[in-house]
């Protein structure tokens, strides 16, 4: 049975850094613009599932509800949810559910946050085993557990600093020409190479800012879909599922794997989340024309490229020296330029990245356009179990 | 009873390792039924296929091999406490063999990060990770390299 939802319409906050603003006001600009490219209004939207943020108390906690106050309440059913930084995969996941058990026709689906400024530190937390705030404790800052995988990834396939530059500069050539990018700046090799040294072996420009930001989408039934064009933009696959026990890779906060010795994972989290994608979408990987992948670092992309099937272990430096990831080869990865140029908000990044493929797919995207874009994947990654792939067709 | 100007040394969290004694363990729990290990402790079996509630605090192996490690060069934000000035520090992940399973934790303080290659055998250790306002030290576990200083374990 298909479970396709369409895509009416998208809208993006430009991400950066905008202290005195908050939250909503992000959101705010990301649902009036989504409705717009919709050619909808407000009352027509018949349920709202949002992300939550968590920089801002509650208010962050019910981020749906204060946007749809915001817009002016019409009655409809907001709900708000929070799985890290697949968040809004999971607002897309329950918008798509309610349209496909007929409660709804149109829905809006949002991620809108703040966040302060450098490192992430722990919530407050009155548990003295909270391991989120014992790793910080012991110093394991997010951009060390990255730190752990790249150096791990070097010694497995050889990747040289060179390499994980070269991610950098491919995502910043690509994120030039995306507007709701906060960095649009073009860099080289060596100025990546010369930033200063964070957690080795990743330097400063191998890694990703916390940005402010909002995105938006509006899903509707393939019935409701047609009356607006006879070709619309499809998600045919959402894939926002939970580990398999035993995780034999060392997860942010944890402090420790999985013990195997009982069983063996058959797979990782990392592949099990774009594999089912793919069994629900019906294709597999020879069938994308682009990715939006979760570039958190350098290395992370590099590992993507792997988890989802364009190349075997190992082989992922090749496809990027080779240019094929670059727009213009033969599957263009960030085409938006990617959490690289974009900044991490994570509440809203999975629903940007359908934003970014819609774009594409449509043929709107501009000087970063891949020509004759059908199928896109996109990949996210977060706390506490949290991961998310999104298929995108027209 | 304690002297009130005596340094008093603190676990990061009680009953995670042993503290005085003999060597170093870090405690963990294992679990009767399916015999997978778990650290921390947890209070009932992880595992989907088990679930199985009967499980013995066991010290864990005190060597295994370096996974994978990183040098921190940015202060981190509380509640990390700094030395003043910051000083850059490791992260290792050790894999313990018997275990099958990996444990995270600072490097010694001490080690010449030059040194440490990844596959190195580690060992545990107890030390200071920082002196808190009343002179109180909080203990905590790290990995040190086995043999650190002598020609015998290069690459």
């Amino acid at each position: 049975m298909k479970r396709e939802v369409a895509v009416l319409g998208v809208g993006m906050h430009p991400w950066g850094k905008w202290p005195e603003k908050k939250f909503v006001d992000y959101g705010l600009v990301a649902a009036d613009s989504a409705l717009k490219d919709a050619h909808l209004e407000w009352k027509d939207i018949q349920f709202i599932a949002s992300g939550s943020t968590i920089y801002s108390g509650t208010p962050g906690v019910l981020a749906g509800s204060v946007l749809a106050e915001q817009m002016g309440w019409t009655g409809i059913p907001v709900t708000s949810n929070y799985n890290a930084c697949a968040s809004g995969a999971y607002a897309m996941d329950v918008a798509r559910a309610r349209i496909l058990a007929g409660l709804c026709d149109i829905a809006l689906c949002v991620g809108m946050d703040w966040a302060p400024k450098g490192f992430f530190a722990p919530a407050e937390s009155k548990d003295p085993k909270d391991l989120d705030v014992l790793r910080f404790k012991l110093g394991a800052t997010n951009p060390t557990y990255f730190g752990l995988y790249a150096m791990r990834r070097m010694q497995n396939y050889g990747t040289t600093e060179t390499d994980l530059a070269k991610v950098k500069v491919k995502n910043s050539r690509h994120g030039l020409h995306n507007p709701y990018a906060r960095f649009r700046k073009e860099f080289t090799i060596e100025e990546v190479l010369n930033s200063p040294m964070v957690a080795s072996p990743l330097r400063l420009y191998m890694l990703c800012a916390t940005s402010d930001g909002a995105a938006a989408v509006i899903l509707s039934s393939m019935e409701v879909a047609k009356k607006y064009t006879s070709k619309p933009v499809t998600i045919a696959a959402i894939s926002a599922i939970s580990p398999r026990y035993p995780g034999a890779i060392i997860d942010v906060p944890r402090l420790s794997t999985d013990s195997t010795c009982s069983s063996q994972p058959e797979l990782h989290f990392q592949q099990e989340v774009p594999r089912k994608a793919y069994e629900e979408a019906g294709i597999g990987p020879e069938d994308l024309d682009l990715a939006e992948v979760y570039d958190l670092t350098s290395a992370y992309e590099l590992d993507w490229y792997e988890y989802i099937g364009l190349c075997k272990p190992g082989e992922a430096e090749r496809l990027l020296n080779d240019g094929v990831t670059t727009i213009g080869g033969k599957i263009p990865v960030n085409p938006s330029g990617g959490l690289s140029c974009l900044g991490e908000a994570h509440p809203a990044q999975a629903i940007a990245q359908v934003c970014e493929l819609v774009w594409q797919l449509r043929g709107e995207a501009g000087a970063r356009q891949v020509e004759g874009a059908k199928v896109g994947l996109t990949i996210n990654f977060g706390l506490q179990g949290n991961a998310s792939s999104v298929i995108v067709k027209r | 009873m304690e002297k009130e100007n005596e340094k008093r040394k603190i676990p990061i969290v009680e009953g995670w390792f042993t503290i005085g004694g003999g060597e170093p363990h870090l405690l963990g729990n294992r679990c009767q039924g399916c015999g997978d290990y778990f650290f921390p402790k947890v209070s009932a079996c992880r595992n989907p296929r088990c679930r199985g509630k009967n499980l013995e605090e066991v010290p864990l192996s005190r060597k295994g091999k370096l996974w994978s490690f990183t040098v921190n060069y940015y202060e981190p934000p509380p509640p990390y406490v700094s030395p003043d000035p910051f000083t850059p520090y490791a992260i290792a992940v050790v894999d313990l063999p018997k275990e099958k399973l990996m444990v995270l934790g600072q490097v010694a303080s001490g080690t010449n990060l030059e040194e440490l290659k990844i596959g190195m055998e580690m060992e545990l250790v107890i030390e200071k990770l920082f002196t808190d306002r009343q002179g109180n030290e909080t203990m905590v576990w790290k990995w040190k390299p086995i043999n650190h200083g002598s020609k015998g374990i290069k690459k």
